[in-house]
């Protein structure tokens, strides 16, 4: 038998990894792909995604305990104390194990001289037998993040931010190119897997999270891991199109509307297949959607183009455009809880602002009685009904035209899927209609 | 003292059972200390003489942070006590993967030493799951077995792929 990674060893990089976060704003996905020995084994992922979860109700409960903040450099000792206390705190650990590994860690970090530090920081903890804090008002969130979402959201506010620091369950679409739902519910229990069918035909949410690669079919394309409220993206645009049509991925990386679109519209494009362009700024996210598009069957080359300038434009006009806004993410804390120790009230601002100039530029590609669909994960007002209508404020051929779905609800313009609703993240739709043409 | 060739999963010769040492001699000793070594050098924590493509009831233990108190169990019976725990398992014949595996929490094992003298004891936490994974070994068991096909499968694949 081996031992898994030493667990003084592990907890030492994930306090390595969350002082990444902090200091260099690296997002856990980042170090999930940079540092995979930090995080190959369950528990280590736990303590990653767990200690950003409640990184700021464990910071509350550690603070006043230190007599003055740790130095700069002794950074990856503070966030050593933050894993400790978040596994007293959160985690059915033995208390004198937790103390034990994370005061041994020390050593791993190459600062031995802190093991009294930390020793009488988790056992002053563990005495006074702490408990998890998820306070009003801010229900562990930076303050300005929870102010915005409490002046848009009024009265739900508060259990939007607490649906925040649970976990989002895992939801999967069939690709029905290749596979009933009906058949593939029947490999599902077969494998004993439990799961249920969410709010659209093709989704299916499982009971208890588990890996991709472990799905009966995965291989094979049938499945693809996609939120709930993102299956809503393509199925709109499907709606709203009329056919023939030619049709715009601006932002297209991952690909997970992209494949789903491709699935619904799968005859017109197998019989003219220019009829989908894909574009993304990023050759390395291409490159990863390129891989997800063929596990899934789709034969589509993706283009290197960025949504905010025209280089890459053939100059013949879309009848739709998916745009799918870079954003802050907020819609998606429960799966990215780094989020909020990340995002900061300036970049709100900018990225409002980009967002605004991808719309803006792809208008230009839009052809007359074309419809735009923009989307974003966030739930702040800023980035989707306030982009929404500043656009229309600019530009007089454009109109909304109002979305109805089965779950969320009705923004001015657009339409809001909440953490709150059952199986979604936070996701936001507006469609945009472009006047002219054949109307008189 | 030389190190010995451990079996990989799938191989089927892991899958022999292991017959009871009758004969407690110089040879066997000599053996025991270069499972030892083998375990430590690997590293590990656990080593069964099926590891090692010897098909006798012979298994090492070590689990001391310091590797400074090892067991050498011949013939080695079991008797498993209170709760179940899930932790969570490798094996030097399945490189690279972890899952979790119900066991035991206590254990009595009673068994002989190199010498052919009887020892028994009774072991808790790692030690007790260490001991119960590698006399799993010694039946032709492996620690994936507990898992559910569908993983079995995929981790019988990557090591087959890593084999290649």
């Amino acid at each position: 038998m081996t031992l898994t990674a030493k667990s003084a060893d592990l907890r030492a990089n994930i306090a390595k990894a969350l002082c990444l976060i902090t200091e260099k704003k690296r997002t856990i996905d980042w170090i999930l792909t940079h540092h995979p020995d930090w995080t190959a084994q369950p528990i280590q992922r736990e303590l990653l995604y767990g200690c950003a979860r409640h990184y700021l109700e464990v910071q509350s409960t550690i603070d006043p305990l230190l007599k003055k903040p740790l130095r700069d450099k002794d950074q990856d000792l503070y966030h050593l104390l933050i894993v400790g206390a978040y596994q007293l705190l959160y985690l059915n650990i033995p208390q004198h194990a937790v103390i034990n590994e994370t005061v041994n860690a020390t050593k791993k970090l190459h600062k031995p001289w802190a093991r009294g530090l930390v020793n009488g920081v988790l056992r002053t903890v563990s005495r006074n037998n702490a408990q998890p804090k998820l306070e009003e008002p801010y229900f562990g969130h930076p303050p300005w993040l929870a102010k915005q979402i409490q002046q848009t959201y009024k009265n739900s506010a508060n259990d939007i931010l607490v649906a925040n620091t649970k976990r989002a369950p895992m939801t999967l679409r069939v690709n029905q190119t290749k596979i009933s739902v009906c058949d593939y519910q029947t490999l599902l229990n077969h494998n004993k897997i439990n799961h249920q069918i969410g709010a659209l035909p093709q989704s299916i949410i499982l009971d208890q999270p588990m890996h991709s690669q472990e799905l009966p079919g995965w291989h094979e394309g049938w499945v693809a891991v996609q939120d709930l409220g993102a299956q809503f993206a393509a199925i709109l645009l499907d709606q709203h199109t009329n056919e023939p049509n030619r049709i715009l991925d601006a932002c297209a990386a991952p690909g997970g509307k992209l494949s789903h679109l491709l699935e619904l519209k799968q005859n017109i494009i197998q019989s003219q297949p220019t009829n989908v362009t894909a574009i993304d700024h990023s050759p390395a996210r291409i490159s990863q959607t390129q891989q997800i598009l063929a596990r899934l069957g789709h034969d589509l080359a993706l283009r290197s183009g960025d949504a905010t300038d025209l280089t890459w434009w053939d100059g013949k006009p879309y009848s739709a455009i998916l745009l799918d806004a870079p954003c802050s993410g907020t819609g998606t804390i429960r799966r990215h809880p780094d989020i909020k120790m990340l995002l900061n009230a300036k970049s709100i601002d900018e990225l409002q602002e980009l967002q605004l100039k991808m719309l803006n530029n792809l208008w230009q590609t839009l052809a007359p009685q074309g419809t735009l669909l923009y989307c974003t994960c966030s739930l702040l007002d800023a980035e989707n009904d306030g982009v929404i209508s500043e656009f229309l404020t600019q530009h007089g051929d454009a109109s909304y035209t109002s979305i109805e779905l089965p779950t969320g609800s009705k923004r001015k313009h657009g339409w809001q899927l909440l953490p709150t609703d059952p199986h979604t993240d936070g996701f936001y739709f507006a469609l945009v209609h472009k006047k002219g043409g054949l109307e008189r | 003292m030389s190190l010995l060739e451990i079996l990989h999963y799938p191989d089927p010769r892991l899958r022999t059972v292991a017959a009871p040492v009758k004969i407690f001699d110089q040879a066997l000793k000599q053996f025991c200390d270069n499972l030892l070594e083998t375990m430590y050098a690997a590293p590990g924590i656990g080593l069964a003489a099926t590891q090692v493509n010897v098909h006798q009831q012979i298994i090492s233990v070590d689990v001391s942070e310091k590797q400074d108190s090892p067991h050498l169990l011949v013939n080695p019976t079991l008797t498993l006590h209170g709760a179940q725990y899930a932790g969570e398992e490798g094996c030097l014949s399945v490189p690279g993967i972890y899952e979790p595996v119900s066991r035991a929490e206590r254990i009595t094992v009673s068994a002989a030493n190199p010498l052919g003298e009887t020892v028994s004891f009774e072991a808790e936490g790692l030690l007790a799951i260490c001991i119960q994974h590698e006399y799993d070994h010694l039946q032709g068991k492996l620690f994936v077995d507990y898992l559910s096909g569908l993983k079995r499968n995929r981790i019988r694949k990557k090591l087959q792929k890593q084999k290649k």
